[in-house]
C-alpha cells in the first residue's frame, strides 16, 4: 500500500477515506462493503465527477457512468436547482444480475456489481432491468473518429485492471458498460476517481461494515435517503440531506 | 419449382430481391457493428426486437394449432398439423436469427447454452428454444415415417414448451420492476393470446388463398371462428391492460401509455394497432365470414396490426426514462428518447422475413405441406 503523505491535516477527508480503504484491504474480501456517500447539501452540479469518471475509465461518448441529474424546485422567483449524481448504485440485491442470461454481470462479495467484458454478449436486457439507467451500451463510437482517425489514446482502457484495446473492435465495443466505483484504483488503495475530483467534497467512499470508517460515521450521524428504495434493490449508494 | 407460373415467378423475384437487400444490411452490421443500428442506452431494443416477440409468439402459436391435430387429434386440424408445425420452425428461426444479429458479440452465443445462467429466463429461453425446435423436427420426421403415436407423444412436450417460450417472451419483460407498465402478471398472457391470434390469422390466409386440398370450407369455418374468439379476447385484454394502467396513476405507467396513444407515433396504436390490426379483421370475420378473400385479406391486416401491437409494447415503455432527467443529464443521441430504426435495421428484417417465406415456400413443394394425406 502507497505512504500516504500527510501534508495536510488528518482531519482531511480524502486522507481518512485513504485510511479507510487501506484499512479494509486488509480485511477479507467478503468482509467488505462497499459505499459511496454522496451530499447534497455540498452538490453544486459541476459535473466535475462526471468528467473524472469518463477520464479515468475513457468512456466513448455514449456512455457516462457517472451523470449529475438536475430538477428546479419551487415556482419563481422562489426556485432553486437541485443536483443528484447518478452513479451505478451497486444494488445489494441487483435486478440486472438476475436477468444477465450467462452471468456476465455479477455482484462481487464486498459488494461491488461488476461486468465481465470477455463474457458478455451484449443482450442489453440487463439496461432494461436497471431501474435507475446507470448501464450503458458501447456501440464503439469515439470523440476523435472523424478527425479523420480515432486518437490512440482512445483506444486503449484499463478497466477491472486489465487492458482493453477498443480499436479492435473487441470488448468492451459490443457490451454493456457501468460504473465499478474504480475496481482498478480500488484494488490499489486509491478512491474512486469520481470521489478525489469532487470540487465540494460531496461524495464519500468507504467500507460500510467498517464502525470507524468516515462514511459509517456519516450515515451514523445525517440523514440519508437511496434512490427507488420501494423497489427493494437495496443500493449501494447513499444521499445525505 | 412446380408449376412455373407468372405469379409464381414474380413472387420468388421479389423474395430474391429482399434477401439480397437483406444481405446488404447484414454486411453493414457485420463490418460496422452496432454504429449502424438506431437503438441507444436509454431504449436498448429496437426493430429486430419487437419482431423477434412477433415471430416467437407466432411460432408459438401455430405449433397449438398443430398439436390440435397431432396431440388432440380434432379431425378437422389433422390435415393442418404439418403446415402449422413447419411454419412454427421457420418463424421460431426467423426471430432468433433476429436476436442473434442483435446481440453486441454475435460469435458468443454459444454462452447461452454452455453456461446459462439459472435466474435469468433469456438464460433458461435459450434451451427451451433449442428443444422446442429438436423435438418438432424429429416428431415431424416420425410424421411423415407414419409413426403417428410416437409423434403424438413428442407434440406433447413441444406443446408445452410452445406455451412455455410464448408466455416467457412476456415474462422477460413482465418481471422487470423497473418497467412497471411491464411488471404485471397479464403481461406473458397477453404475449400468448397475441401469438396465437397472429397464428389463427396466418392459417386463415394459408386456408384462404393457399390451401387446394378438400375440406378447406370446413377448415377455414373453424380456424376464423377460434381466431375471430381471440381476437375479441385480445382486444378485451387489451382495453383491461389500458384501463388499469391509465387509471392506477402510477407516472412512468401513465407516460409509457400516452405515449403510445397520442404521442408522435400514435399512428402505430390507432392507425395499425387499432384500425388494421383489431377493427379490420373484426369486421371481415364478422360480416364477411362467407367470403374466402376478404377473410384472407382481414387475415393479412391483423397480421401487419399486430407486428405493431408488439412495438407499442415494447418502444414507449422503453421511451420513459428510469429516472427524470436522465436525458438532459447528459447528452449523446443514443440516449435518445425517440426510437427510429436504421435503414440497416429495415433491411435486414425485411430480409430475414423473406428468407422465411422462401424457406417455407420451398419446403411447400418438397413436403407437400398442403397434401391432406397420412392425416
Amino acid at each position: 500500500m502507497p505512504d500516504i503523505p500527510r501534508v495536510l491535516e488528518m482531519e482531511n477527508a480524502i486522507l481518512r477515506m485513504m485510511d479507510d480503504i487501506q484499512r479494509a484491504l486488509q480485511k477479507p474480501v467478503e468482509e467488505r462493503h462497499w459505499v459511496m456517500v454522496i451530499d447534497l447539501t455540498k452538490c453544486v452540479g459541476c459535473d466535475a465527477c462526471t468528467v473524472a469518471c469518463k477520464s479515468e475509465n475513457k468512456t466513448p461518448p455514449e456512455v457516462a457512468y457517472n451523470i449529475v441529474l438536475q430538477d428546479e424546485v419551487g415556482k419563481y422567483p422562489n426556485v432553486r436547482r437541485v443536483f443528484v449524481p447518478r452513479p451505478c448504485m451497486h444494488c445489494q440485491n441487483p435486478p440486472c444480475v438476475d436477468v444477465c442470461p450467462v452471468g456476465a454481470t455479477y455482484k462481487r462479495e464486498d459488494g461491488i456489481v461488476v461486468v465481465d467484458y470477455e463474457v458478455c454478449i451484449g443482450c442489453r436486457y440487463c439496461i432494461a432491468a436497471c431501474p435507475y439507467g446507470a448501464r450503458m451500451f458501447d456501440f464503439g463510437e469515439t470523440y476523435t473518429g472523424n478527425t479523420p482517425n480515432p486518437q490512440e489514446y482512445e483506444n486503449i482502457e484499463f478497466e477491472y485492471g486489465h487492458e482493453h484495446n477498443r480499436s479492435a473492435g473487441g470488448s468492451p465495443i459490443g457490451n454493456v458498460r457501468k460504473c465499478h466505483f474504480c475496481l482498478h484504483r480500488l484494488n490499489e488503495g486509491l478512491l474512486p476517481a469520481c470521489i478525489t475530483d469532487c470540487i465540494g467534497r460531496a461524495r464519500y467512499f468507504g467500507d460500510l461494515n467498517d464502525p470507524d470508517s468516515l462514511v459509517s460515521e456519516l450515515l451514523g450521524r445525517r440523514q440519508a435517503f437511496r434512490l427507488k428504495e420501494e423497489l427493494g434493490t437495496n443500493p449501494s449508494v447513499y444521499y445525505l440531506t | 419449382m412446380a408449376n412455373a407460373t407468372p405469379m409464381r415467378i414474380v413472387y420468388w423475384v421479389v423474395l430474391a430481391v429482399l434477401i439480397v437487400a437483406g444481405l446488404v444490411g447484414l454486411v453493414q452490421r457485420l463490418t460496422m457493428g452496432h454504429e449502424v443500428i438506431n437503438h441507444g442506452s436509454l431504449i436498448p431494443w429496437g426493430l429486430w426486437i419487437v419482431l423477434y416477440t412477433y415471430l416467437g409468439g407466432l411460432a408459438a402459436g401455430l405449433y397449438v394449432f398443430s398439436a390440435l391435430g397431432s396431440v388432440f387429434e380434432i379431425e378437422v386440424f389433422k390435415p393442418l398439423r404439418r403446415v402449422t408445425a413447419v411454419g412454427s420452425l421457420i418463424a421460431l428461426a426467423a426471430g432468433l436469427l433476429l436476436v442473434w444479429f442483435d446481440l453486441g458479440h454475435m460469435e458468443r452465443f454459444p454462452e447461452l447454452f454452455f453456461r446459462p445462467s439459472s435466474t435469468s429466463l433469456m438464460g433458461r429461453m435459450s434451451w427451451v428454444y433449442a428443444g422446442f425446435f429438436v423435438i418438432v423436427v424429429v416428431q415431424l420426421v416420425l410424421d411423415y415415417g407414419g409413426n403417428a403415436t410416437a409423434a403424438k407423444w413428442l407434440g406433447a412436450v413441444a406443446l408445452v414448451l410452445a406455451v412455455a417460450f410464448a408466455g416467457t417472451e412476456g415474462a422477460l419483460m413482465g418481471v422487470l420492476g423497473s418497467r412497471p407498465a411491464w411488471n404485471t402478471g397479464l403481461f406473458p398472457i397477453r404475449f400468448l393470446v397475441a401469438g396465437l391470434v397472429t397464428a389463427g390469422a396466418a392459417l386463415t390466409f394459408i386456408l384462404a388463398f393457399l390451401w387446394k386440398a378438400e375440406g378447406r370450407d370446413e377448415m377455414l369455418r373453424w380456424v376464423t371462428g377460434i381466431t375471430l374468439g381471440l381476437l375479441i379476447f385480445e382486444a378485451l385484454m387489451e382495453f383491461a391492460a389500458i384501463e388499469t394502467m391509465l387509471y392506477g396513476g402510477a407516472p412512468a405507467v401513465k407516460d409509457a401509455l400516452n405515449l403510445a396513444m397520442y404521442g408522435p407515433d400514435s399512428w402505430l396504436f390507432w392507425g395499425l394497432q387499432v384500425l388494421v390490426g383489431m377493427v379490420i379483421p373484426l369486421v371481415a370475420l364478422v360480416f364477411f365470414r362467407g367470403n374466402r378473400v376478404i377473410v384472407g385479406l382481414g387475415s393479412v391486416a391483423l397480421m401487419i396490426g399486430f407486428v405493431a401491437a408488439r412495438s407499442n409494447l415494447l418502444i414507449p415503455v422503453l421511451s420513459v426514462p428510469e429516472l427524470e432527467g436522465i436525458t438532459e443529464a447528459y447528452y449523446s443521441p443514443r440516449l435518445s428518447t425517440v426510437y427510429v430504426p436504421s435503414l440497416t435495421e429495415w433491411l435486414v428484417a425485411v430480409g430475414v422475413i423473406a428468407l422465411g417465406l422462401a424457406v417455407y415456400s420451398f419446403l411447400w413443394d418438397r413436403l407437400a405441406l398442403n397434401q391432406p394425406e397420412g392425416a
